[in-house]
């Protein structure tokens, strides 16, 4: 069980939208740090077999406990145009057998030793992933490497889980205000890059998915030299390279090239907004978005910086806007700031608030701005800028007490395109970001023609 | 909007969901817990473990919202949210900004039966931690305007839960099950009874529930026995010796209501409720063990399949044992498109009754033994914060300190017909069904 404090409490660095198989997440979120600062840190070793996977193994020998991820760098950014919530299907008919596995076997097999098991397909990537007993690894390399190459669908499958899905999307989209607002948000943000289509799919979109689309997009994607397989847990470093081997490994390279969507957002230039009114809605709220760098597509420094600027404005309790709006004018119920740094594109600042009380969401939006005036006329000073760095830099130690954090985080930058580095130095590049570093892309990016601004309401 | 990690995954678990202690440990971890007592007689289990320098503290008091007096439902939400809000001779700001600088990870939530608290924090911090935390326990400020603020956002949740489907629906079934036990209540209040409360109350209920007499310690990391003793001391011996627990009775849900809430949604969604068995009960592994069979797997039950894996009418659904300190049932539901509403809902009683007649097949029952045997470990044994809480946890079910190496001989023991039998007693029950929707799905159900 996870008692609520120990989740509320944790200060995750990546965010990452995602949409699952089951029952397990709806927003992944990775701490976007790792310990490679500290004494004692976890060996963590890289292989890259013939075939042109990477492999990575980051042992911890706590708890007899494996957890073995698969993660193919494609995610619903390269659903063909009209076929939206094609990668997020596929993550779907995944598990319904192959040429060797009847459909069942490979999650009866799971459940059978206690193991838990599920995927997610975000805008980048789709991972799959069990976590079992450290006899039981090998077991599940057999499975995942055979479905990596040997999928075989049926139509009989097709419409049963397209109505699962439809289902999902009911659930997720149209029986949440906020996520039917965030769909149209994600469209205005993004008005080039696919970005802006939504990872579960258009529901006139997913009706007509059909099983050659399916199959298509895993020929194309789901090979070797497309992914990354960590293990993390009960293991030794050797020892998994010898099963990927004897598993993965026997899988050929695929052919020819991976279609990668290389589309680029064009520079915006004008502020946007959006309202929406639910009868559901009984607080409205509001939101703004800036299109801002990710930790791939940054200058060197500036995703750094605009971390700990989010930290700053709002990511905790002794943050600007925390401390302005709830504390001292009492105007919000809620209130802050984020930066989702792990994306493979361009990705997302935001700013988001809720009144209290007689207060209006205008109230909530003309406070927010004044904070942020405040930052781009007068900047940050040298003492929260430390105070905030400090926590951040406290945290990351608390990643290597979760085997799954931290198999989260390494598959999550590798697939971005990222390196083990990147995370190793981390820690680093953000003890060297300055007050200039963060004031200027406060200046740069926080600017209103960069923004979309939401605003969800009470039907009047 | 929080923008975190979402708490908890989006199943269709209406009610409180408590951890089962089932299952087996294989790893060094369970075979390494110490039970130790402080200078001043507090006991607490640990585990010891350098692999990662941090201290991972978790605890309970008995007694959590089933303490809430009449009319103040939500009192001790509100408590457990206002610990943090200045302590020690420092208000609020400052505390948050000590815990801060330290990287001292600290959280209060309550539950039905019980208030808990958390603290994760590097080793180098934990003597600084455990001072703070004693501050806190001791002399929490209770702030007015932190009073106000918080009261604010809860009944701003209250409000909001007005308009959710499962909110709506997760109270009505509760009333309906508890009528006039504590239970019956939600934890959070409601507007009227948020408004209610006053700083005189939660001064009382942190008197009345935080004492030494029923509380549970597990902890877990980078600290000798020796030390964690010297700072439990230091952080818990400061409290009453004795809570003053009002007596809470124990209470046999009320079953075979049907309601039907009329509300414009997309999906319609349906929760049934059927008598289960407390912890404590001999037969508990055995109702586990059917519970696992009929719904309780992830893609492994008579439920998934039939109705999703076969038919593609639902993204979820599930079976749920829940044991409560003075109750407990089983609880199983699920959403889908209005019009398919009913054609689940026959399906899921059929699965329900085709239990209650035959019970399991051997192969099945094997196979969820397996599971509940394996399931322990990777479950529960992964992070500190697990087990620590797992710590808790079998202390306050006043089971063993080995008792998760004799659990195999429990689950083994186990026949078919053990199963069979507690299939037949609690599925045979007509079943508590609510529904809510734009339109009702069974023709007998009375509109709520």
């Amino acid at each position: 069980m996870i008692r609520q404090w120990e989740v509320s409490i944790l200060s995750f660095r990546i965010r990452i939208a995602a949409v699952c198989l089951a029952v397990a997440c709806t927003l992944a979120a990775f701490a976007g740090a790792s310990a490679g600062t500290a004494a004692g840190k976890p060996e963590i070793s890289r292989f890259l077999l013939a075939n042109g996977l990477e492999v990575v193994v980051i042992p911890d020998r706590r708890a007899p406990v494996v957890t073995h991820m698969v993660w193919y760098k494609s995610g619903s950014a390269e659903d063909p145009r009209g076929k939206s919530g094609l990668a997020h299907f596929l993550e779907h008919l995944m598990f319904k057998g192959t040429r060797n596995v009847p459909a069942g076997e490979f999650s009866g097999k799971v459940a059978e030793i206690g193991g838990q098991e599920n995927a997610f397909t975000t805008v980048d990537f789709t991972a799959y992933y069990q976590k079992v007993s450290p006899q039981a690894l090998e077991m599940v390399m057999f499975y995942e490497a055979d479905r990596m190459a040997n999928l075989v669908l049926t139509e009989a499958v097709i419409e049963p889980e397209k109505n699962v899905i439809l289902e999902e999307r009911r659930s997720r989209v149209d029986s949440s205000p906020g996520g039917i607002l965030g769909e149209t948000v994600a469209a205005l943000l993004y008005k080039h890059h696919p970005y802006g289509i939504p990872i579960i799919g258009w529901e006139h979109e997913i009706k007509g998915l059909a099983l050659d689309d399916a199959m298509q997009f895993y020929k194309q994607h789901y090979r070797p030299d497309n992914a990354v397989l960590v293990v993390a847990g009960d293991v030794e470093a050797q020892n998994v390279l010898e099963l990927a081997s004897r598993t993965y490994g026997k899988l050929p390279p695929g052919e020819g090239v991976v279609p990668v969507n290389r589309v680029v957002e064009p520079e915006p230039v004008a502020a946007r907004s959006a309202e929406y009114f639910d009868e559901r809605v009984t607080t409205p709220s509001f939101e703004r978005f800036y299109l801002v760098p990710s930790y791939q597509t940054a200058q060197p420094g500036e995703a750094e910086a605009l971390d700990l600027l989010a930290s700053i404005l709002g990511g905790s309790t002794t943050a600007r806007i925390y401390r302005k709006l709830i504390v001292e004018d009492e105007i919000a119920t809620g209130a802050g700031a984020w930066f989702q740094g792990a994306s493979r594109g361009q990705t997302r600042f935001g700013l988001y608030g809720r009144p209290r009380g007689k207060f209006t969401v205008e109230d909530v939006e003309r406070a927010i701005a004044d904070v942020l005036d405040d930052i781009i006329e007068n900047g940050v000073s040298e003492e929260e800028l430390n105070r905030q760095r400090n926590a951040l830099l406290k945290s990351v130690i608390f990643e290597r007490d979760s085997q799954t954090t931290l198999a989260r985080l390494y598959g999550t930058v590798l697939s971005l395109g990222g390196k083990i580095e990147d995370i190793h130095q981390w820690p680093d590049r953000i003890a060297a970001v300055t007050v200039e570093d963060v004031n200027a892309v406060a200046r740069k990016y926080l600017r209103p023609q960069r923004s979309v601004t939401s605003y969800l309401r009470p039907k009047p | 909007m929080n923008r975190n990690f979402p708490l908890f995954p989006a199943t269709l678990r209406f009610l409180a969901v408590l951890l089962m202690v089932v299952g087996t440990v294989t790893g060094a971890q369970a075979a390494d817990t110490r039970e130790v007592t402080s200078p001043s007689g507090i006991r607490f289990w640990i585990v010891e473990d350098y692999t990662v320098p941090i201290v991972t503290l978790s605890f309970e008091f008995k007694g959590g919202a089933n303490q809430d007096p009449a009319g103040k439902a939500g009192l001790a939400a509100v408590l457990a949210a206002m610990m943090d809000e200045g302590a020690g001779g420092m208000d609020a700001a400052e505390l948050k900004a000590e815990l801060e600088a330290r990287g001292i990870e600290m959280g209060f939530s309550s539950g039905r039966d019980a208030l808990s608290g958390g603290m994760r924090v590097l080793a180098e911090e934990v003597q600084g931690a455990f001072t703070l935390l004693a501050g806190i326990l001791a002399a929490p400020a209770f702030e007015e305007q932190a009073l106000e603020r918080i009261r604010a956002g809860f009944i701003q949740r209250a409000v909001r839960s007005k308009t959710s489907p499962r909110a709506i629906l997760a109270n009505t079934m509760r009333d309906n099950l508890f009528s006039r036990h504590p239970y019956s209540l939600g934890s959070r209040g409601d507007e009227r009874t948020l408004a209610r409360i006053t700083r005189r109350d939660i001064v009382e209920q942190h008197q009345r529930i935080m004492a030494r007499d029923n509380l549970t310690i597990g902890i877990v990391g980078a600290i000798a026995p020796q030390d964690a003793a010297r700072m439990v001391d230091e952080a818990f011996s400061a409290l009453p010796a004795n809570a003053a627990l009002e007596p809470v009775g124990d209470v046999e849900p009320v079953f075979g209501f049907k309601k039907h809430i009329e509300f414009n949604t997309p999906q319609t969604t349906v929760s049934i409720a059927l008598p289960g068995v407390k912890r404590a009960d001999p037969d508990f592994f055995a109702a586990y063990l059917m519970n696992h069979i009929l719904g309780g797997g992830t893609f492994s039950s008579r439920l998934y399949d039939e109705v999703r894996e076969k038919r593609g009418l639902v993204y979820n659904i599930g079976s749920n044992l829940s044991t409560l300190r003075h109750s407990a049932y089983l609880s199983a539901g699920f959403s889908t498109r209005p019009d398919q509403a009913g054609q689940a809902l026959d399906l899921m009683l059929d699965e329900i009754r085709s239990m209650a007649e035959n019970g399991p097949e051997a192969g099945e029952l094997e196979a969820a033994k397996k599971f509940v045997l394996g399931a322990y470990a990777i479950n529960n044994l992964d992070t500190s914060a697990k087990i620590a809480d797992g710590l808790v946890r079998l202390q306050a079910e006043a089971l063993p300190i080995d008792y998760v190496e004799k659990r195999p001989e429990y689950i083994n023991s186990v026949t078919l017909d053990d199963v069979r039998e507690i299939a037949s007693r609690l599925l045979s029950v007509e079943p508590a069904i609510v529904t809510i929707g734009p339109q009702p799905v069974l023709r007998d159900a009375a509109a709520n």
